[in-house]
């Protein structure tokens, strides 16, 4: 059967299921590029415990995939990974980050960095499912390179107990980049943080959040774009309240250094009204099915 | 008042209700009973307590029932959720349906339906749009008849279907509900103030309601709204064909 796959990494835990890559993409463990490559070495400043190296060298067929299980209880993950991806190619990365079970209270740290050369495009989706009482802390940077492009998609299709998200972007002129981060707490404490320096004249960066919060979450959400060259920078947060005990906090900031630059923002936190509730419930729908119905559609089909 | 000669089954039967919204008490006893696949029509002047019938028998939770009892085919849906009177057969076409963002009709209408969709009008178009953003009166009301008929329900409540339609409008959606009505032999409350739509529905019955109270009940709406037109609602409370 052909492989509808040009690399895949498969952790469970500590042990690698699966790794390989097609010709032109070079798949390692973090520890042994770590030793293999000097540059690897200053990109990553401190001795990794655990995670992947990519080089995307030579332009793959098809998506590249990462998926990382929390499979025991109290298991704590230590990830560090590192994607390169070389000038000109287009890629497209599913990460797929989860818990087997709703119980384990695992621990989920993972620090990323992902540079993308010259031209080059990068269509990065992540879907993160953890369990009631996890922990989890991604902490990921994005360097685009000159005329690079970054499509970020982010899905929390089931929250930890405790999210805390910090995703930061430096964009060299002409790149792009457009974050989508999408969550639903339940239950759970998030904090999201992310900033999107526009170094270079004519960078473009967008964070669109949408975030709801419900059955007693509290949501923070800090989001930042700083235009050191001329370019555009625009926020658009968006929040849903479900219920009298969740809170949402947004926290929208842009910092202009550049007198040619663009820069806006727009934040909003709604709630179901009553009206809206009960036309949909004289349609058949319970309260929790009229709940889900909204929240879906706020959240959207991104992924 | 003229009795109903024929006898039919009661679909909806509504005895003595009272109903109260933020301790005021709108409704002050109203009785009305609708045969199966009859279409009954509601006049009134503003705030009489029309609208308040309509969500008072959809279950809408901030319309109260002090007094009385609704029933649909003999089953008592006084106590029940608005979702259980849908689930139950009742349907209601509202007056002003709220914007929902995010939520495309289409959407709604795959939640909801009990069937699928009708072809008997073209309302395809508007699937995609999130559901009563940016609609036109009539796309509004075209959405609204849209779900309710996809509910397959026993009886319909029409409020103000005719409110803000030209003629051709009010003529096109009220031959289409006719139409799906005779072929589910479903039942009709129809509220309107403004008696063109009667042409094209030719109900069975015409009640008026005045101060929360049905005064008048009359098979001959003909009559019933030459008055009206003529005279004003004043003069249904003197008129011969008044109902005991």
């Amino acid at each position: 059967m052909k492989n509808a796959k040009s690399a895949e990494y498969d952790l469970v835990d500590h042990e690698l299921k699966k790794a390989f890559a097609d010709v032109g993409i070079e798949l390692l463990k973090i520890e042994e590029a770590f030793g293999r490559y000097a540059w690897v070495r200053k990109e990553i400043k401190k001795r990794p415990k655990e995670g992947y190296f990519l080089w995307v060298k030579k332009q793959p067929k098809m998506p590249i995939s990462s998926c990382v299980t929390a499979a025991t209880k109290k298991v704590s993950q230590q990830m560090t990974n590192l994607l390169v991806v070389e000038e000109g190619l287009k890629v497209t990365m599913l990460s797929a980050c989860s818990a087997l079970a709703k119980n384990l209270c695992a621990r989920h740290y993972a620090t990323g960095k992902i540079i993308v050369k010259r031209g080059a495009k990068l269509d990065y989706k992540s879907i993160h499912s953890w369990g009631r009482d996890d922990f989890v802390e991604p902490d990921y940077e994005f360097y685009l390179k000159k005329d690079a492009k970054l499509d970020y998609y982010y899905k929390s299709t089931s929250p930890p107990k405790r999210l805390n998200m910090k995703t930061t972007v430096y964009g060299d002129k002409g790149s792009s980049a457009n974050l989508n981060i999408i969550a639903n707490a339940i239950n759970s404490k998030l904090e999201t943080s992310d900033v999107i320096h526009l170094k270079g004249d004519d960078a473009t960066g967008i964070v669109r959040l949408r975030l709801v919060a419900n059955k007693s979450s509290n949501v923070i959400a800090h989001s930042k774009v700083v235009a050191e060259g001329a370019g555009k920078g625009h926020l658009d947060c968006q929040g849903m309240l479900i219920d009298k005990d969740s809170s949402i906090t947004f926290i929208p900031e842009i910092v202009d250094k550049n007198k040619d630059a663009v820069m806006s923002h727009e934040a909003s936190i709604g709630r179901i009204s009553e009206y809206e509730m009960n036309y949909l419930r004289s349609r058949g729908l319970t309260e929790k099915e009229v709940i889900n119905l909204i929240v879906n559609g706020f959240l959207g089909d991104s992924l | 008042m003229q009795n109903h000669a024929k006898k039919v089954n009661t679909t909806l039967s509504i005895k003595d209700l009272h109903v109260s919204v933020d301790d005021k008490e709108v409704l002050r006893g109203v009785d009305l009973d609708i045969g199966k696949g009859e279409v009954h029509a509601l006049l009134g002047p503003n705030a009489s307590g029309k609208s308040t019938l309509a969500y008072a028998i959809m279950g809408i939770p901030e319309y109260k029932v002090t007094k009385g009892r609704i029933y649909l085919n003999k089953k008592d849906l006084t106590k029940l959720p608005p979702e259980g009177r849908a689930k139950t057969g009742i349907a209601l076409a509202f007056q002003n349906p709220p914007v929902v963002k995010n939520v495309k009709l289409g959407d709604l209408l795959n939640r909801i339906s009990n069937t699928g969709l009708d072809d008997g009008i073209s309302g395809e178009h508007l699937l995609k749009r999130e559901l009563n953003k940016g609609l036109s009166g009539g796309e509004k009301k075209l959405s609204e008849l849209m779900q309710v008929f996809s509910l397959k329900p026993k009886l319909i409540i029409f409020d103000e279907l005719d409110s803000g339609l030209d003629i051709e409008k009010v003529k096109t959606l009220t031959s289409y509900s006719k139409q799906m009505l005779n072929k589910e032999n479903a039942s009709a409350l129809v509220i309107t103030h403004n008696g063109e739509i009667l042409r094209f529905l030719k109900p069975e019955k015409i009640h008026v309601m005045i101060n929360g109270k049905i005064i008048c009940t009359s098979d001959d709406w003909k009559t019933v709204w030459r008055t009206i037109k003529r005279y004003g609602y004043e003069k249904c409370k003197k008129c011969r064909v008044r109902s005991s």
